[in-house]
């Protein structure tokens, strides 16, 4: 069952013709966990900043649909997004600058219990060390009583899922949860997460650069570059049989086999097109114009050309 | 704590002694006689000797170091040359007076300055935004002098709602009894309301020229702070889960921003603290600073001193209040502690 729908997200910069995500499009569906993949400056993370209402300054929305159980959350009208704090919650990059540094992190997800419960001061914040323990954390109730500087950025980590999931959220959005931290730790955080998901059926857009934790995680996977999806299909898909020319050279990434200059090239948001297409060596004239998913197998999606000449295999090699 | 409190106060003791050796050598190249000053122009040159004799000048410079080091350590800075007074008890009937300026100008500052700077930083880009930005700019530009005179001109000699420049109370008025030397505070603690009030309407004027070009500093630095704060993750964070504006806006916002308004607030009262001269001498304000311009034209050697350590004294105070502020206000800061960022 589909939880979350966006579809054709296009995201640019006030006052300029430049796309940030272009046509984007991506379902998640409940108790699975999504992949958004792709390099830094993909839009992966103004993908997820978009559906939770929360774009920085001088960064508009110009079209597309985010339904929630069929519930539309983007106003067609003014495309602002109206959501409610159970819908979605999000989890990010760097755990330690995303708690509050003045307030005792017992505090901070307490405050979510009375947000969105109501709750009374002493029984928010004992919902709050309850909340702690369900996230694995020794000590919860001296841990409450911590400023985030007193903690590792696991551990914050954690604090920042407890809150996420005091919000009882149905969706629940991951932006590289592990990048700031090492990896036994990084481990952990995902045991962390898949059991949240066993336990809740909650859907989670997964967001990494990370092919590895990608593998490990995924149910299904959404390739993204320069703005625009390249490919998308189950995790097996995007590994064994990957038919798009970007993802193939993603995967190759990983074997250090890739072409430097391929790599420096970085991303050209002016470029009409593909905008793979400056990057890639199988470009052609038809490059010039963005290509649509072509489906190329049973849910698994690829925007090329190449699959309009009979070349639906690209290979990894 | 306490090891805290005494390792500031040894600190405190060298940039005592630091002061004094400082202002005490410069004091002694400085031009001028103060003793010609003494005896005006026409005396004689044995008249001159004998004042020399008197004030302890024809001593050799190190000697004269000696005995003011001895007689400052008992709490004596000297005679001031120009009134003949104890300038430690001169100092201690007009401190209060600047210092009670300083309060309610930066009182007023913060009062005026710190919601003007949220909501700019809050509306950035709006019509609130900009005018906060005029009115920084406004006063920052503006002289004290100016301001004063006009504020003077309008709310006393127009309007009549203010009484005039003559300093903190009528001249036939009574000072009430000094206990905090603040005489707001004073007259309130002896139930003289009508005295407190009076007293009020003297300092008006007087501190709503200073308090407003301290306003524009106050405004700036909220403003930047805040906006800094409003764009950190922990704010996106508080966003994210749905907490009400207001509550991110001072809690997650606000009390983040606290330790750079701190330190400016701390900044500004410190700049305060030896009187500001052109405010005290439009408004007859009988304060250190006019004490301080007075010893200065005419070479009042001790009175300068005097001036320069007591002011030093009350700016090492602060700096200690600032500190424990910031202790309290940010749990990463341990007081006797290395700041960690």
């Amino acid at each position: 069952m589909t939880l979350l729908e966006v579809a054709g997200l296009t995201v640019g910069v006030t006052r300029s013709p430049t796309s940030i995500l272009a046509n984007v499009s991506f379902s998640i569906p409940a108790g699975k966990i999504v992949g958004l993949v792709g390099e830094s400056g993909s839009g992966k993370t103004m993908a997820a900043l978009t559906i939770m209402g929360l774009l920085p300054d001088g960064i508009e929305v110009r079209s597309g649909r985010v339904r929630m159980d069929g519930r539309q959350l983007m106003d067609p009208a003014n495309l602002t997004l109206r959501r409610r704090s159970e819908d979605m919650a999000m989890i990010f990059q760097h755990p330690q600058a995303a708690l509050n540094p003045t307030m005792k992190v017992g505090r901070q997800i307490a405050r979510v219990f009375s947000l969105q419960q109501g709750s009374g001061r002493s029984e928010a914040m004992s919902q709050s060390i309850e909340m702690l323990r369900r996230v694995g954390i020794p000590g919860a109730t001296r841990v409450a009583q911590a400023h985030p500087h007193q903690l590792s950025g696991g551990m914050c980590q954690r604090v920042m899922i407890a809150m996420a999931l005091a919000c009882r959220p149905r969706i629940l959005i991951a932006d590289e949860p592990t990048t700031a931290l090492d990896v036994t730790i990084q481990a952990q955080i995902f045991d962390l997460i898949r059991d949240l998901v066993a336990e809740t059926g909650a859907g989670v857009l997964f967001i990494t650069h990370d092919l590895a934790a990608v593998a490990e995680m995924c149910d299904s996977v959404t390739v993204l570059f320069g703005g625009q999806v390249m490919e998308e299909g189950s995790r097996d898909d995007i590994f064994r049989r990957p038919q798009h020319p970007y993802t193939s050279f993603l995967l190759d990434s990983v074997q250090q086999e890739v072409d430097p200059d391929v790599v420096e090239a970085g991303v050209d948001f002016e470029l009409v097109g593909c905008r793979f297409g400056h990057r890639c060596r199988y470009a052609w004239e038809a490059c010039g114009e963005v290509p649509d998913l072509f489906s190329v197998g049973a849910g698994h999606r690829s925007a090329c050309f190449l699959h309009t000449v009979g070349e639906n295999r690209v290979g990894t090699s | 704590m306490w090891r805290y409190l005494g390792r500031r106060l040894l600190v405190s003791v060298v940039t005592v002694a630091g002061i004094v050796v400082v202002v005490f050598f410069i004091m002694r190249v400085l031009p001028g006689d103060a003793a010609a000053v003494r005896a005006g122009p026409y005396a004689s040159e044995e008249k001159l000797e004998q004042i020399r004799e008197q004030f302890g000048f024809s001593d050799p410079v190190p000697v004269q170091f000696v005995n003011y080091v001895k007689d400052a350590v008992t709490g004596d800075l000297g005679t001031s040359i120009r009134t003949g007074g104890e300038v430690t008890e001169e100092l201690l009937i007009r401190l209060p007076a600047s210092l009670e300026l300083a309060f309610y100008s930066v009182l007023l500052a913060v009062v005026a300055g710190v919601p003007v700077g949220i909501a700019a930083a809050a509306r950035r880009d709006t019509w609130i935004d900009r005018a906060a930005r005029v009115v920084a700019v406004l006063g920052s530009s503006m002289a004290f002098f100016w301001l004063g005179l006009m504020l003077t001109f309008l709310f006393f000699f127009k309007l009549g709602w203010f009484p005039g420049p003559v300093g903190r109370l009528a001249i036939t008025t009574q000072p009430p009894e000094t206990i905090t030397g603040f005489f707001t505070v004073d007259a309130a603690l002896a139930g003289n309301w009508g005295l407190m009030g009076e007293a009020f309407s003297y300092l008006a004027l007087p501190a709503v020229t200073v308090g407003f070009v301290l306003s524009a500093p106050i405004i700036k630095i909220v403003r930047s702070s805040m906006i800094e704060v409003l764009d950190s993750e922990y704010v996106r964070t508080a966003r994210a889960l749905g907490v009400r504006r207001r509550e991110v806006l001072f809690r997650d916002g606000f009390r983040n921003a606290l330790i750079p308004v701190t330190t400016a607030i701390g900044i500004i009262f410190g700049y305060m603290l030896g009187g500001n001269i052109i405010v005290e001498l439009i408004f007859a304000w009988p304060g250190v600073g006019r004490y301080a311009y007075e010893a200065l034209r005419v070479n009042d050697l001790e009175a300068l001193q005097g001036f320069v350590i007591v002011v030093g004294l009350l700016y090492i105070v602060l700096n200690v209040v600032i500190d424990f502020i910031y202790s309290w206000i940010d749990p990463r800061i341990k007081l006797g502690q290395k700041v960690v960022a």
